[in-house]
C-alpha cells in the first residue's frame, strides 16, 4: 500500500501525519529531533525514525517505494531540495510536496525540478491580498458619490441568481460585475462566469439601479 | 579553505567574488586580496545576483554543509548557466548525486584516503 512519508517540520508534521493516518494511510515521519520523535511515536500510529532526513541511510529506513508521497517541511530550504532530490534519485519517488521558506526560491524550486512546492509567505499573503481587494478598489477608483457606486453582495444559498451564468442575469445596462471573490480566489467575470453561492460580488453601478441590482442579486423580500 | 581558494586565485590574476555569512571569514583573506566580498547567505538567490554569478566562468560552492553546496551549485548550473561548477561534498552518499547534475564533486573523505592508501601502501613495499 502506497504511504506517505513527511520529512520533519514541527508541530504542522504532527497534525498533518495524524490527519493523514485517520484517512486510512501509512505513514512514516523522519526528523531530527529525538524528543519531537518520542513523542510522536507514542501520540501517532506510524514508524517514527529519529534521524537527518537529508541523508540517505536515514531514507533508506523509511523503505521507500516509487509510489510513495513524500511531503518535506524543514525550515531550511536547502534541506528540503536535498532531501527531495535524494528520494528521487534513489528511491524513484515522483510524488514529492516540499514546503519551500523564501519566497524566492518558489521558482527556483522548480526550475530545478521539483514542482510541488508550498510557501507560506505567498500563501498568507493571497489571502491579504483578498481581504484589501475591496479597500484597494475603493481607493484606486475615484468613486464620485452621485455618480457611481461599489457594492459588495454576498450571495445567500436562496439568491435567485445562483448557479446562473452572468449573461442569462438581465442586470440593468448601467451596471457591471467588477469582480468575484470565491473562497481564496478573484475572478474577473465574463458572460460564461457561474455564480455560487458564498461568492462576494462587486458591482460598479449608478446609483440609480442599485436598487435594482440588489434584488435581482438577492432575491425580493 | 574558501580564504586559500580566494587568495590563490587573486594571484593568478582572476577576478574573485567571495559570498560568505560569516564576515570575519573574510579577515582570513591576503592583503593583496584584489577582489570583491558580498556578506550574506548564499542559498539566498539576492545576495547570489548581488556578486553577479551569471558573468563567472567558474563557481565553487565550498561551505561545510552539503545541503547547502547542493543547492547553490544546481542554482549556479541550471538557473544562472555558470559552465564550470565544483563542489565540497563530505558525505560520500551524495557524490553521485551531484555528478548527476554536472558539478564537479570534491570530496575531502575520499580525497584523504586516497593520500593514505598513499602513505599506508609504501612503507610495506
Amino acid at each position: 500500500m502506497m504511504k506517505v512519508v513527511i520529512v520533519g517540520g514541527g508541530k504542522v508534521s504532527y497534525y498533518l501525519a495524524k490527519s493523514i493516518i485517520e484517512k486510512g494511510y501509512k505513514v512514516v515521519v523522519i526528523n531530527k529531533d529525538e524528543k519531537f520523535c518520542k513523542e510522536m511515536a507514542m501520540k501517532l500510529k506510524a514508524l517514527v525514525i529519529n534521524g537527518d532526513g537529508t541523508k540517505l541511510n536515514i531514507l533508506s529506513q523509511a523503505e521507500l517505494l516509487k509510489e510513495d508521497i513524500v511531503v518535506i517541511l524543514t525550515p531550511r530550504d536547502h534541506d528540503n531540495l536535498m532531501t527531495a532530490h535524494l528520494v528521487r534519485k534513489f528511491f524513484g519517488v515522483e510524488r514529492i510536496v516540499s514546503l519551500v521558506n523564501d519566497p524566492e526560491n518558489v521558482d527556483i524550486f522548480k526550475e530545478l525540478g521539483i514542482n510541488t512546492v508550498v510557501n507560506l509567505t505567498l500563501l498568507i499573503n493571497q489571502t491579504l491580498e483578498t481581504m484589501m481587494f475591496a479597500d484597494e478598489i475603493e481607493q484606486h477608483i475615484p468613486i464620485e458619490e452621485e455618480k457611481l457606486v461599489f457594492v459588495k453582495f454576498e450571495l445567500p444559498a436562496d439568491s435567485p441568481v445562483k448557479d446562473k451564468a452572468l449573461k442569462d442575469i438581465k442586470l440593468p445596462p448601467e451596471s457591471i460585475v467588477s469582480a468575484i471573490i470565491r473562497e481564496n480566489d478573484v475572478i474577473i467575470p465574463r458572460g460564461d462566469t457561474v455564480l455560487k453561492e458564498g461568492d462576494r460580488v462587486f458591482v460598479m453601478c449608478s446609483p440609480r439601479v442599485q436598487t435594482r441590482v440588489t434584488e435581482l442579486l438577492l432575491g425580493v423580500d | 579553505m574558501g580564504s586559500i581558494v580566494a587568495n590563490y586565485a587573486s594571484s593568478e590574476g582572476h577576478n574573485v567574488v567571495i559570498i560568505d555569512k560569516n564576515e570575519k571569514a573574510f579577515e582570513l583573506l591576503s592583503p593583496e586580496f584584489s577582489g570583491f566580498t558580498v556578506h550574506g547567505d548564499a542559498t539566498e538567490v539576492e545576495n547570489l545576483k548581488a556578486a553577479k554569478i551569471e558573468k563567472a566562468d567558474v563557481f565553487l560552492a565550498l561551505t561545510n554543509n552539503d545541503n547547502v553546496n547542493f543547492m547553490v551549485s544546481m542554482i549556479a548550473k541550471r538557473v544562472f548557466g555558470v559552465r564550470k561548477v565544483i563542489a565540497r561534498v563530505y558525505d560520500p552518499d551524495n557524490f553521485e548525486l551531484f555528478q548527476e547534475f554536472d558539478i564537479n564533486a570534491i570530496s575531502p573523505i575520499l580525497l584523504m584516503s586516497e593520500a593514505l592508501k598513499g602513505v599506508l601502501i609504501s612503507p610495506m613495499e
